[in-house]
């Protein structure tokens, strides 16, 4: 669920679910990343604060009014003047209110803004190395949707949380300051109410946790059968999931509402206390009114003091109530944190570099030097790995599949920062060159051909936006994209991706490949360019591959199957931890 | 809102329980009116009578009637206030299954085509986001809007019974704003929230898609550039989003400035018509506290009518979606399944779309029964087409499909579906035990059957070491196990269902060489007097196979099997 509902809301305030990690931890993390939105949110709280307080001169003036016109004895006449400053004190109420929710606002987007800016940026500096075992999804909804409860904490439960101790004391002491006996039955039905909240909470905490479990047990079945919904046609198990789909939430419901019917205890215990209260201030005022009460201050009561005080009462409640139903902005905000802060902890995977230019255009000549290369801190992959690509060489990377064969073309490609060893292009070692200066210089094929949703002509281009459309064409047709894209209605204008058409994978390998030619590169690394191709696009590649040779493109190709690529110049072998020459 | 009427409809399925719901939100409503104008006129009342008696007069006043009804109205706004939640989150868990389960009987009839987009991650996004959107229909939406204005009304009128010129004044005011804060953000802010979930769904798609080509951005030097265009969009989310804000910061302020105008303007009426003895001071002062009641009833409209913009656009996409005609229409009266099941295309001619070529053009092709028939040919070349045409998941434009002598659009998709058993391409497993999913055709199938069937797979020995075989449970999307032990089960989950026509769409893709071989030679007896329609890239991935074709351009072509 995106926002959760108040039964959500309910229950965490009840099971006080905290997310496994240091609380202090999480209050300094989020702490820093609101840093942003502070200064609104400073606003958003003093004007709150300010609208809640401009309740007494409000309800002083009405109580005034009004009793000057049904008791009193004075001047009636005076009453116009009244109504002005009552007038007066609404506007500003009015000015304030807006303020305060357009300033509140503001800080939890500055403050979503900030942050998922800082995270973007963090994911894109990751690297393909550092990203190798995270999930896409779960990492843009990271980016998106947890910064959004960030957002949410800053604008809305923050402001609050000030303002629910300071309005509540104001009205107090505006109470007390007119009759104490009044003020004591408010100030002991205020901490009642948290007392209770957190006893009725603690017998629902345990049930709570586990029904949340129910919960993303259900939608992750609900999920689930939707992705595999084509099989489950086939099958003919549709209508027997939908039967299953219902039954699974009809029991959840009934066990949720098990716990439910405790939790909400603790909203009707606030409502229960407010209500009490209010009723009780009443027949304490007017019994004093009468005379009937005369204990302490009640004597003293005046039509103008109990009236004051009544038209107080309800938003001495108001401002806790509030901070309720915005509690549970603060649990998603605390889940969210334990969930980004170790993103934005993880260090980047790529190789350090320097500020030094490209070395020299053309030739590609590129030596490794003792490299170790794994991943962060777990143990190397591979050891000692030294190695020379001269230029306009071909070469063959053979070894089973898991062997650290992309892992070593990542680490000459400058994606992954080696654990030992030296990079060095043409005699410069990689650290000490400009980013860009060996990219520009390389191009790359993977397994899994990813293009970007958008058309075919903007993949092709994604490496040089600025070629002309002679070189798209020629790119496109030496690599075979011409033959399918002539017969798609739009050309290489054909949108790609799940809003276009569906390519298959040798189409989509063949666009990669045009990707990489348009940038005329000295040196073409491949990752298993052929191993899920039908035979047709194997073919188209292999063809390529061979005519790039003639004309000098050296190439480092990471196959287990040898036998296609019997024309390179030379073999390695990648076995056991190490590479050495077939 | 035209698009709301089919979620509105499941709404009525569940009238009661919204009626219910809604009248104690109601009550709740009036007992803290009641609650707040009983006091008041009790204070007052009790003052002037407090004054009589100082002067000497007699006690006037019943005070025990109103005290009573002043502790009714505290217990009746919590206990109504309890009850209501009850009862309206009985009603939501109602519609959230109901919801869930109407979308999956909606999606059930698409073409596979778009339910297999559900796997990769936007579609489902979407789906799942607009449905938890659509959860709030009721209990944000209509819900607080139908107490607002029922509520308002009624209190209205019940001050205009008890002062009618200072309830003129109130309603006067605070009609007009409930109205126009609900104008403002329903209407005003409709477009900014489409503007906004259109932008969200282009930034998942922008950001999901460059997260699986981090190497390609990186070497093809385009990481800062597509990182800049994601940030430009964030830029753009947030003026929506900001102006959003501001509407709604203003609707509420035209809501709190209608509640404290009418106060105003109800006290002062109020000074007016108690100097000229229209009504008592009591009656005033408690006239003027429900006011505070009636503003409650109020702030919750912004809220209710952005969401409403929301609920709209999710809807919308909803209902276009589930409106998606299904492409493919059962017969309205099948005619009866056919005693024999060879599997004839005559003629068949097919594209995808009506702008694109031919994909298969004047295709014949029979398989007999018992007969083994293997398609080979490039990727894109209409293969597996010819596998959809035979489930039925389209229907040729010439030419057709025939079961058994029978058109297969004469055929109830049951009939077609118990007749044929199919591997696709894909590996699709569901979360569940192991034995669930190889159950999935065939429920009554015993655990020796289970166990056969994954020795033909060459998989007993791997379940058989598991601590617990059979049981084990699969996560979502059947994780847990490797790429090839899930092709494995699916391939024995469609040798297990007791059909005798099999299609299988590249049956070994990603075993390696020697599990391939194994494989192979296991299923040889399941395949034993059944009709199997094979399609593969490699001849040499096959069983043993009586006829094999090539498919080039939309036609088939007899060639010698390996």
């Amino acid at each position: 669920m995106t926002r959760p509902t108040e039964t959500e809301a309910d229950a965490t305030v009840l099971a006080g679910t905290e997310p496994p990690v240091d609380g202090q931890a999480i209050n300094r993390w989020l702490h820093d990343w609101i840093a942003p939105a502070r200064r609104s949110l400073r606003v958003a709280t003093v004007l709150g604060t300010l609208h809640g307080l401009l309740l007494i001169p409000q309800a002083w003036l009405i109580a005034a009014l009004v009793s000057s016109l049904i008791v009193g004895t004075s001047e009636r006449d005076g009453l116009g003047g009244s109504l002005l400053l009552l007038a007066l004190v609404m506007l500003l109420r009015v000015a304030t209110g807006t303020a305060r929710d357009w300033c509140a606002s503001q800080a939890g987007l500055m403050a979503t803004h900030h942050l998922r800016h800082r995270l973007i940026h963090h994911l894109y500096s990751l690297g393909p190395a550092g990203l190798r075992q995270r999930d896409s999804g779960t990492l843009s909804s990271a980016a998106l949707d947890q910064t959004e409860a960030i957002g949410n904490y800053a604008g809305r439960y923050l402001p609050q949380r000030t303002v629910a101790v300071l309005v509540p004391l104001g009205l107090l002491l505006a109470i007390l300051s007119q009759d104490w006996l009044a003020a004591s039955l408010l100030f002991f039905a205020a901490p009642l109410i948290p007392g209770f909240m957190a006893l009725v909470g603690m017998g629902a905490a345990g049930a709570n946790q586990r029904q949340f479990q129910a919960l993303a047990r259900l939608s992750g079945q609900f999920l689930d059968r939707l992705q595999g919904l084509d099989t489950l046609k086939h099958f003919g198990r549709g209508e027997a999931v939908a039967q299953e789909l219902r039954t699974g939430a009809d029991e959840y419901r009934r066990r949720t509402m098990q716990v439910l019917r405790i939790a909400f205890l603790s909203s009707a215990v606030l409502e229960f206390f407010s209500s009490v209260a209010i009723a009780m201030l009443a027949i304490y005022i007017g019994l004093g009114l009468l005379g009937y009460f005369t204990l302490g201050p009640a004597p003293e009561l005046t039509l103008q003091t109990g009236l004051f005080m009544l038209l107080l009462a309800p938003d001495f409640f108001a401002p806790l109530r509030d901070l309720a139903t915005h509690y549970h902005d603060r649990a998603g905000a605390r889940g969210a944190a334990s969930e980004l802060a170790p993103v934005l902890q993880e260090p980047s995977s790529m190789a350090v570099r320097g500020t030094e230019p490209a070395p020299s255009m053309g030739t590609l000549d590129i030596q490794a030097d003792q490299l170790c290369l794994g991943y962060g801190d777990e143990a190397s992959i591979l050891r000692n790995v030294t190695l020379h690509l001269r230029p306009a060489e071909a070469i063959l990377l053979e070894g089973p599949s898991g062997s650290g064969k992309t892992t070593l073309l990542y680490a000459l490609m400058g994606l992954l920062q080696p654990q030992a060893g030296t990079v060095r292009v043409n005699g410069t070692p990689l650290e000490k060159l400009a980013p860009g200066a060996l990219e520009q210089q390389i191009g790359w094929l993977g397994q899994n051909p990813q293009l970007l949703p958008g058309r075919i002509r903007d993949n092709i281009l994604l490496g040089a936006p600025d070629a002309t459309e002679a070189q798209l064409q020629a790119a496109a047709s030496r690599a075979g994209v011409m033959r399918f894209s002539d017969k798609l209605p739009d050309g290489l204008d054909s949108l790609v991706g799940e809003r276009g058409v569906g390519l298959s994978g040798g189409e989509a390998q063949r666009v990669a490949l045009a990707r990489a030619l348009i940038r005329e590169p000295a040196l073409l690394l491949l990752d298993e360019p052929t191993a899920s191709l039908d035979p047709e696009s194997r073919e188209l590649i292999l063809e390529a591959l061979r005519s790039l040779r003639q004309e000098g493109v050296g190439l480092l190709i990471a196959s287990h199957q040898a036998e296609q690529f019997s024309w390179v110049d030379h073999r390695l072998q990648v076995v056991s931890g190490g590479v050495r020459d077939a | 809102m035209r698009e709301l009427r089919p979620f509105l409809q499941l709404l009525g399925m569940r009238r009661y329980w919204l009626l219910g719901g809604a009248a104690l939100m109601l009550l709740t409503a009036a007992a803290n009116l009641g609650l707040l104008a009983l006091s008041g006129w009790f204070i007052t009342a009790t003052a002037l009578a407090g004054l009589a008696l100082a002067a000497g007069a007699g006690m006037q006043l019943d005070i025990y009637t109103p005290g009573a009804g002043i502790r009714l109205f505290a217990v009746g706004r919590a206990v109504t206030r309890y009850l209501e939640r009850l009862v309206n989150h009985e009603a939501v868990f109602r519609i959230l299954a109901d919801l869930r389960v109407w979308l999956f009987r909606k999606l059930l009839p698409l073409d596979t085509g778009t339910l297999a987009g559900l796997r990769n991650g936007e579609l489902l996004n979407r789906l799942t986001t607009d449905i938890d959107t659509l959860d709030h229909l009721y209990l944000r939406v209509l819900g607080p809007v139908a107490v607002a204005a029922l509520g308002l009304l009624g209190g209205l009128l019940f001050l205009g019974w008890l002062a009618p010129s200072m309830a003129l004044a109130m309603g006067l005011v605070l009609l007009p704003a409930a109205l126009l804060a609900s104008w403002l953000t329903g209407h005003q802010a409709s477009a900014a929230a489409a503007r906004l979930g259109e932008l969200d769904s282009r930034m998942r798609e922008h950001l999901v898609g460059d997260l699986q080509a981090q190497a390609e951005l990186h070497v093809f030097g385009a990481a800062r550039r597509r990182q800049e265009s994601l940030l430009a969009l964030d830029t753009q989310r947030l003026s929506a989003r900001q102006r959003l804000a501001g509407i709604q910061a203003l609707s509420q302020g035209i809501l709190i400035a209608g509640m404290l105008a009418a106060l105003w303007l109800a006290l002062q009426n109020g000074i007016g018509a108690v100097q000229q003895e229209a009504i008592t001071g009591p009656v005033m002062v408690a006239a003027l506290l429900a006011v505070f009641a009636l503003g409650e009833l109020l702030m919750p409209l912004t809220q209710a009518f952005l969401l409403l913009g929301r609920v709209r656009w999710s809807a919308r996409r909803l209902t276009e979606l589930a409106a998606t005609p299904a492409a493919i229409q059962p017969p309205a009266r099948p005619a009866p399944a056919p005693a024999e099941h060879a599997l004839n295309f005559s003629h068949v001619g097919f594209r995808h779309r009506p702008d694109q070529p031919a994909c298969l053009s004047g295709l014949d092709l029979s398989l007999r029964p018992g007969e083994r028939v293997a398609i080979l040919g490039p990727s894109g070349s209409g293969k597996s087409t010819l596998l959809r045409l035979a489930l039925r998941e389209a229907d040729p434009e010439q030419g057709m499909v025939t079961l058994g002598g029978v058109d297969l659009r004469e055929l109830s998709p049951q009939s077609i579906h118990s007749r044929i058993s199919w591997l696709g391409q894909r590996t699709t497993l569901f979360a569940g035990t192991l034995a669930m999913n190889l159950r999935l055709g065939t429920p009554e199938a015993t655990d020796a059957d289970l166990w056969r069937v994954l020795d033909a797979v060459a998989l007993a020995d791997a379940v058989a070491a598991l601590p617990q075989g059979l049981d084990t449970w699969l996560g979502e999307g059947g994780s847990g196990l490797s790429g090839g032990q899930s092709r494995r089960v699916a391939l024995a989950r469609t040798l297990l269902k007791p059909a005798p026509v099999v299609l299988l769409d590249e049956p070994t893709e990603g075993l390696d060489r020697a599990t391939e071989k194994a494989v192979l030679q296991g299923i040889e007896p399941w395949l034993q007097h059944r009709s199997v329609l094979i399609i593969a890239h490699d001849p040499w991935r096959l069983p043993r196979m009586d006829r094999c074709f090539t498919l080039t351009a939309g036609r088939l072509q007899e060639t010698a099997c390996a």
